[in-house]
């Protein structure tokens, strides 16, 4: 068995230089040795690397000595066969052996051919392996993003500041700082997302309260901010820290944004938690020491009884009404003017229930008279229209004193000076009415005498009819007159006067000016659940329930069961003004009836001027 | 590049017997997972506060507990970036480059909890989110990484076959050049389509072709199936020219999918951090171009 061992080397020049050497054993030895078969010159190959044996006409076995690495076909091993007609190259160090059957005048032999071949340099071969050359570097990507980043989220927003300063309205284009919108403005600012200095002015400068009261103009103070602060609690270790942080970076304590927070998300502007309100109120007379108002934090838990302002004269000497708020547990007395006792009214079973059964056909009462004939709502239904002595006491209590023809003259109610003229000239005007004796139609006794004494008894009447005026008046404003039973009459200094005048009558609309009260959410109930007026005797009774009664529903900040969850600002306002509470203007809004605080959760503030 | 099955875990494989000195400890085992520990801690701490801490009127970045999240995010995500200036210099020891691996990834872990919270769930379209959004990419790849790391290194191992990439590019030139000297006698047309064989390599195609790591109808693949439906007469002289040619092709085509299965799986092992890195500096300017907003509009 004969191999041929072609060594194949390169000129400089390029040119290819193959030396045949036929070697006729069946074993060649490998190695740098000269001795070799196949010398190999490198001084990484051993003297006696490997050793290649024939195993037959077209195959032959190479085999590293002592383990000696070798890589047939590109494969590290120790030992391996090679079909010559399929070919194989074996690797020892930077050589290559190749095996292929000869051809040509080689025909029949193996010929391995030995070539030095460095191969691919193994840091290019890593670089052609690495994913560096198909896809962008990490450099110039991370430069694109940074680049575009800072272009597109920091440069431009600030240009648009910058192009934007001092415009009264911005255009009505995309602006680069809405980039840096933080969450979606609330229902009532969605107009002013696209414009960012409505409220932030000046650039690192937080919003200043001047930028809302350009819109918000006369938002009532709660109180003095130098009485507010003293209110103020130590604060938590959390809200100190903010505290901390919003003082050294320049944004201002008790401003319209610190309560409002904006960029809270679509929807109404969220409330105010009663926590709030808690947090002066609670113990407020231990820091506010000289303070009126008394400590509450929770409705259901620590509220005072409540404390209308009731009227104590409804009108003084110079003709003013006096007002004093009373607690409702000490029984107030109240006196408005009028003389009206509430259970005389209602009672099914008297005089009075009768005429308005007769009156039923025209005035549309019932069985009785009910709260509603005379206490008509508000339109807002939130109280009640002051009552009227034409609309709701007249057709019981009549002024009526002369009918000419069918007209019926009754006296000016409100205005005592008329009522005392007008009597005097009805009894200045009119006859006495004619005795029957003096009509065309008497019955005639025999003699003049009877006739002439009638005459004489009618003409003294008719001479002195003027003077019974006063009688009249005096009756008039006298007890069981028609003053007198629902006025208090102001009795003329001297005895022989008839300068009697009427003490005003003042009507109390509203009696909680601290907080609220909506009828209009309370239409559920019986008016009796919460005013005693059916055992009512007296006008002077206050008839307006204590706290335990609004508990029977309300709870306080929590609520179990069916309560209704009542925080603060269902029935206070922090701004307060003659306007409806948030809660309740937020519900009126959407036309509901809250079931619980959740209801009135995020609801926003009513424009102002609306109730 | 690990081209060892690299043991993140350091588990006890080929270990037994040995002192437990000596015994390999992966960065993610590092001091018992300590790092992991601390991170899992300071999660579930985070979360539990944001739960029973009631600040009004919501969870944001606003609030004292949105600033103290944010602040801490910011630092960590600094001192997470600063892995590339420290892994330039190994130390051993309790701050060694080990530890410091180790506290990179269970801490940035964690920071998708720290950032997450620290949004408070208000997320949009603006340059916040776009700052959170480019973290969670971040983070995201990491754990990619991470995964690749501990289960591809096997897998490329097993394909390897004990061949090195030199190896490998030295048996495809080397059937190329084999190819080449036994195509010599042939006609044009399979001349043509042996040209093509031998012109195909395993680095076409883009970052596509390297992940999918498939190659469907390669010239050595078309060739190949030509030759072997060439019908075979046994006096024909040029038949064991077919036979060798045949070889050979089938002996490229199998080189050319181990180095095609190679790259996939090395590209796997790589395409992570050529996101990794690049969105971590594009966090850093979106990060920048918040806290600037926020001041700007303050």
């Amino acid at each position: 068995m004969s191999f041929i061992v072609k060594y194949r080397s390169r000129t400089s020049g390029g040119r290819e230089i193959v030396r045949a050497n036929p070697v006729d054993k069946s074993e060649l030895k490998v190695g740098r040795s000269a001795d070799s078969d196949i010398v190999l010159t490198d001084l990484g190959v051993t003297l006696h690397h490997a050793t290649i044996r024939s195993l037959g006409k077209n195959l032959l076995s190479v085999e590293g000595e002592k383990n000696l690495p070798i890589s047939v076909n590109g494969r590290s091993t120790a030992r391996a066969d090679i079909n010559a007609l399929r070919g194989g190259s074996i690797r020892i160090g930077p050589h290559r052996l190749t095996v292929a059957m000869g051809d040509g005048e080689d025909e029949g032999a193996i010929v391995i051919t030995v070539d030095r071949d460095e191969g691919p340099d193994p840091i290019s071969a890593h670089r052609q392996f690495s994913l560096a050359r198909t896809i962008p570097g990490k450099r110039i990507s991370a430069w694109t993003f940074v680049t575009l980043i800072l272009v597109a989220c920091l440069a431009w927003p600030i240009y648009s500041y910058v192009s934007n300063k001092g415009v009264e309205e911005r255009a009505d284009i995309f602006h680069g700082d809405t980039l840096w919108i933080s969450g979606s403005m609330s229902d009532a600012h969605a107009n002013l997302a696209n414009d960012c200095q409505a409220c932030h002015v000046e650039a690192f400068v937080s919003v200043r309260d001047s930028a809302c009261l350009e819109c918000h103009t006369d938002i009532p103070d709660h109180a003095e901010a130098d009485r507010m602060a003293i209110s103020e609690p130590e604060l938590g270790a959390g809200r100190a820290f903010l505290r901390a942080v919003a003082t050294t970076f320049n944004r201002p304590q008790r401003s319209c944004a610190s309560c409002h927070l904006e960029h809270e998300g679509a929807g109404e502007m969220a409330a105010a938690p009663q926590q709030f309100c808690a947090d002066c109120h609670t113990d407020l007379d231990t820091r506010l020491t000289d303070t009126g108002i008394f400590n509450a934090h929770d409705f259901g838990e620590d509220h005072p009884e409540f404390r209308p302002r009731i009227m104590t004269r409804p009108a003084d000497e110079n003709g003013m009404a006096r007002y004093r708020r009373v607690s409702i547990e000490d029984n107030p007395e109240e006196n408005t003017g009028l003389k009206f006792p509430h259970e005389l009214h209602l009672s099914e079973t008297n005089g009075v229930a009768r005429m308005a059964q007769r009156l039923s056909a025209e005035y549309g009462f019932g069985e009785a008279l009910d709260c509603a004939d005379c206490h008509v709502s508000t339109p807002d239904r939130s109280r009640f229209e002051p009552i009227a002595m034409e609309a709701n006491c007249q057709m019981c209590h009549s002024l009526a004193f002369d009918r000419i023809g069918g007209t019926i003259r009754t006296l000016r109610h409100g205005e005592p000076e008329m009522v005392i003229a007008d009597i005097r000239a009805f009894y200045r005007n009119t006859a006495p009415r004619r005795p029957i004796d003096l009509s065309g139609m008497e019955r005639r006794r025999p003699g003049e005498d009877s006739r002439a004494r009638t005459i004489g008894r009618y003409q003294f009447a008719a001479r002195t009819r003027y003077a019974r005026a006063s009688d009249a008046i005096r009756a008039v404003f006298s007890r069981d007159g028609a003053c007198f039973d629902c006025h208090e009459v102001e009795r003329p200094p001297a005895r022989a006067s008839l300068s009697f005048d009427i003490m005003p009558v003042r009507q109390i609309s509203r009696y909680m000016h601290s907080g609220w009260f909506d009828h209009g959410a309370h239409e559920t109930e019986e008016c009796s659940t919460c005013h005693e007026a059916d055992a009512s005797e007296e006008s002077s009774d206050v008839l307006l329930p204590g706290i335990e009664t609004c508990r029977e529903c309300h709870a306080g900040g929590t609520a179990s069961g069916d309560e209704i969850a009542s925080t603060c600002a269902m029935c206070h306002s922090y701004h307060a003004d003659d306007a409806a509470p948030y809660l309740v203007r937020a519900r009126n809004n959407r036309g509901q009836r809250p079931r619980s605080v959740r209801d009135y959760g995020t609801l926003a503030i009513n424009p102002r001027g609306h109730r | 590049m690990a081209t060892r099955g690299a043991d993140l875990g350091g588990t006890e494989t080929g270990m037994r017997g040995r002192s437990t000195a000596a015994r390999h400890e992966g960065f993610l085992r590092y001091r018992g997972g300590y790092w992991g520990k601390m991170a899992l801690g300071i999660s579930i701490t985070l979360i539990v506060a944001y739960l029973l801490i009631d600040v009004e009127p919501r969870h944001n970045g606003g609030t004292w507990l949105g600033y103290t999240l944010g602040t801490v995010g910011v630092l960590l995500i600094l001192w997470l970036t600063m892995l590339g200036v420290r892994k330039r210099a190994m130390t051993p020891g309790r701050w060694s480059l080990k530890a410091w691996t180790s506290a990179h990834v269970y801490l940035g872990l964690s920071l998708m909890v720290i950032g997450t919270l620290h949004t408070g769930f208000q997320l949009g379209w603006n340059v916040h989110t776009l700052a959170w959004a480019l973290m969670m990419i971040v983070i995201v790849t990491g754990i990619f990484g991470i995964s690749v790391y501990g289960l591809l290194p096997r897998r490329l191992s097993d394909n390897r076959d004990e061949t090195t990439e030199t190896q490998m590019l030295e048996t495809l030139s080397d059937i190329d050049r084999q190819l080449f000297e036994a195509a010599q006698p042939l006609d044009a047309g399979p001349a043509a389509m042996m040209q093509a064989a031998l012109d195909e390599t395993a680095f076409d195609g883009g970052i596509r072709q390297r992940l999918g790591g498939k190659s469907r109808g390669g010239a050595t693949a078309q060739a190949l199936a030509e030759f072997r439906a060439r019908p075979a007469r046994a006096d024909d002289p040029d038949d064991k020219m077919y036979d060798r040619l045949e070889a050979l092709l089938a002996r490229k085509q199998a080189a050319l999918s181990r180095i095609r299965q190679h790259l996939r799986i090395k590209a796997l092992l790589q395409i992570w951090l050529y996101i990794h890195v690049p969105v971590t500096f594009a966090l850093l300017a979106a990060l920048s171009a918040h806290i600037v907003s926020v001041f700007f509009y303050w």
